[in-house]
Parts: C-alpha cells; structure tokens; sequence
C-alpha cells in the first residue's frame, strides 16, 4: 500500500469510526450531511496534526480542504511535503 | 491542586497569590464591579499568560499545570478567572492563527500585562446561535470596514484591543475574526454593564461604526477558516471555565463543611442531621466527579487528541451544573448569614450562575454531548 492509500485509509477510518455514517465514500461532503459542524472540524485539525505530524495554517482552513476523506487526504499529502 | 503540581513554580505562584491576594479583595471587586486592572497584569506577569498563550510549548505538563491554575483563581474569584480566561484564549488564538510579525508584538506586551484584550463574540440579538451574528463587514479597497455592536464582553470596559466575531456582508453564511484596536477611528464602548455575576469581570458593550480594519488584520477570512477557528477559542474557553468552576465548587464546599461542623442546632452539629449530611455529600461527589472529569479533559488535551474536544466540554457541562447546585446549597446552609448580599456564597451563586451561561449554555452541551457519545471509542457501536 503506497503512503497516500493507507493515509487515505488512516483519514476515512478516522471519520467513519466517528461519525458512523451509513455511507462514506472519499467524495462524500462530511459538512453536507449535517451531522458535524465546526467543532468536528477542530477535531479534525487535531487528529490530522498529530497523525501526520504537520501544523495547519490560517489559510489551510477552508471548507474545500475539509469536505471529504479524499480533500483531507490532500491536505495532509500537501503539508507534509512543506515539512 | 495536586499536591504534585503545586511543586510547578507557575502553579505554585498563582495558588499563592490566589490564596494571600485575590481571596482577599474579591467581595470587595465584586462589590465595586471592577477587578483592578493592576492585579489582571500582575497574574499575567507572573507567567500564567504566557503558559495559557501556547500550553502545548510545555509538554504534557503545561495543561495540567494551566488547569491547576485555573482551579485557583475560579476558587478566589470568578472575575478574574474570567478577565484571564479571555486573555488566554485571544492570546492563543493571535499565536495559533494570527501568523503575523504584529502578533507576536501584542503577545509580548499581553503576556506581561501591559495590554488586555477581548472576545467579541456576543450580541444584543445574538447568544447561542452565533449563526446569528449581524456584525458585518463589508470589503474596502486595502481591507474592511466594520459595523456592529457587541455585548456582554468581559474585558470590554479595559481592553486595548477586540478580536471581533463578524460576517462578510456578501456571504452570510460564513463568519471570519477581526483584531480590532480600541484607538481606531470608529470604536467605543456604549456601556459598561452592572452585571450580577463575575461582576468584576469589565464587561462591557462596544459599537463599531464604519471602523477600517486592514486586510491583515483578518483571521479565518474565507467563512469557513472563521468558523473554525470560533470553535477552536470556544473549546480552549471551556477547558479553563470547567476547571474555574471546579475551583469555585471546592470554595463553597469548605465554607459548607466548615459551618456543618461548627453550627449546632436542635443539640448538635449541622453535620450530624441526616438531611444536612445528604447535602455535603452530593456536594461531595460533584465535586470530585466534576474534578475527575477536568482531569480526564487535561490529560486528552496534553496528548492533543481529537477526544479532548468532547471530554472538555462534557467537564465544562458537569462542573458548570455543580458548581450552581454547590453555590446554591452553600447558601442555604448558611442560612440567614448567607441570605446577605455581602456574604461570598452569594457571590459564588450568582458567579455560577454565569458559569453555566458562558461557554456554551446548559442546552447547547444538552443537544451537542451526545455527537461525542457517538463517537466515543470505548462504547463499541457495529455499524
């Protein structure tokens, strides 16, 4: 399993052992379903600093970055490249 | 405090000056309605602020030692738990997303006290649903001009700078922050509110009218950044109101004990009569439970886990809740003395009142726990 599968595996884990959604594809719109709200997505810089060892930024904070398994999967590919 | 943590300077320093100062003179600053802005720079000079700025630059330690901290100044005064709370989490937050040279200036000069600043989140029509907000900004040529008011912000009457909650006035959806100086051209505070809890606390009503605020002085400027980022100061928030008001509990309770030991009536001691003793000893357990709960929040935290988001305000909801119930049964077993208006459990009653209306409000933590619930890893859930 290359890094950005089992990152991606590592981040869509993460969200359905939380959210226990009946359906979570790396495209579907976590804000969109309405069960989360910001404060899930505090939670989601928590786990993606620590778990990949990255710090997120001011302008890192968009809801694009945030919406999906496959857009956190992303963000965290690209940070880590900055690191 | 734990014996272990009062070996920590900073927790050692502020349980002291909690104990010999702030214990002191809080009837009296909750009397006059104003904590000296003195004393606030003083608990900030000690080092606290700078601690409370970036826990995490501490190790594990810093939040535990942050905890205790708060415990103490919640056990000797509400108003000024409050005043450095809001330091703390405007300082943290200008650390953690403010990444500009100018932050790192105010965060010097607020972490020895010389500046104070604000949260101005909260608004005449606006409590819970932050949704709500109509403060709004509308874009200008080199950034934004700002119009609003504000009310209920403790350090309000004082602060030397505001980081403001607003909207764009094209997205209504989104919100964004805005670090706001008290000097600018547009700024002012309409009124200083006589408030009945954390009465020390400056709590105050600012209007901004048509203040230009340059581009970057924005935090969170696309909505969603703004959003997460209110969340982010909120949670922090809660973890020192839980522990303040873990603080505030152990001081009612010591007055109780103490008064069951030594008031006698009908032959015997208060603490002899079955229904009194059935008091202190729900006191008792809310204290340590809502104690146990702060710990547990703590310990999250210092590992940065996601969970601690959930723990915290779970020990925010509980410790809130009992530290109302312990003020109240303080009252009551204090009888006519405490019935005074200057006596401190009456200060502790209306301070907890406060408590469990601040940092996200008994019925919010009602509708929102159970999202944790949810997610909580040791209750096994097969989907």
């Amino acid at each position: 399993m290359n890094d950005s599968v089992s990152m991606e595996k590592k981040i869509h884990d993460f969200v359905m052992l939380r959210l226990k959604l009946q359906d979570l594809s790396r495209d579907t719109d976590i804000f969109e379903t309405g069960i989360v709200g910001s404060m899930f997505a505090v939670q989601l810089v928590r786990y993606l600093e620590t778990q990949f060892n990255i710090e997120l930024d001011d302008e890192d904070l968009t809801l694009d970055n945030f919406r999906s398994v496959a857009a956190l999967t992303s963000l965290a590919t690209h940070k880590m490249r900055l690191r | 405090m734990d014996a272990e943590l009062l070996k920590h300077d900073l927790a050692h320093t502020v349980a002291q000056f909690a104990r010999d100062y702030i214990c002191q003179h809080a009837d009296e600053w909750h009397r006059t309605g104003a904590v000296p802005r003195k004393v606030l720079a003083d608990i900030c000079a000690i080092g606290l602020a700078k601690a409370a700025f970036n826990p995490d630059e501490a190790g594990a330690s810093g939040w535990h030692v942050l905890g205790a901290c708060f415990e103490e100044l919640g056990a000797a005064c509400s108003s000024v738990r409050c005043c450095i709370t809001v330091q703390s989490i405007v300082g943290y937050a200008l650390g953690r997303w403010w990444r500009l040279p100018q932050a790192q200036s105010w965060l010097e000069r607020m972490a020895n006290g010389d500046k104070v600043c604000a949260f101005a989140l909260s608004e005449p029509n606006t409590g819970s649903d932050t949704a709500g907000i109509e403060t709004l900004i509308e874009r200008e040529k080199h950034g934004v001009r700002l119009n609003g008011v504000k009310r209920w912000i403790t350090n309000g009457a004082i602060a030397d700078a505001f980081l403001v909650v607003a909207k764009h006035d094209s997205d209504r959806d989104g919100k964004c922050l805005l670090f706001v100086e008290r000097s600018l051209d547009g700024v002012s505070i309409s009124e200083t509110l006589n408030m009945a809890g954390a009465r020390g606390s400056h709590t105050a009503e600012i209007q901004f009218t048509d203040a230009l605020i340059s581009r970057d002085r924005i935090i969170g400027a696309n909505g969603f950044g703004g959003e997460v980022v209110v969340s982010d100061i909120l949670d922090y928030g809660r973890f020192t109101v839980a522990w303040g008001c873990v603080g505030l509990q152990r001081a009612c309770l010591k007055l109780a004990l103490e008064r069951a030991a030594y008031r006698h009536q009908f032959g015997r001691p208060l603490r002899d009569h079955d229904l009194v003793r059935r008091i202190l000893s729900r006191m008792y357990s809310d204290y340590l439970s809502s104690r146990a709960l702060c710990i547990r929040a703590t310990e999250s935290r210092a590992a940065r886990a996601p969970d601690a988001v959930g723990l915290t305000a779970a020990a925010k909801f509980h410790a809130a809740s009992c530290a109302v119930n312990a003020a109240n049964e303080c009252v009551h077993l204090m009888g006519a003395a405490g019935s005074v208006l200057t006596h401190p459990a009456q200060r502790w009653l209306a301070d907890a009142k406060v408590m469990a209306l601040i940092e996200g409000s008994r019925e919010i933590h009602e509708l929102s726990l159970v999202d944790y619930a949810f997610q909580d890893q040791n209750l096994k859930w097969v989907v």
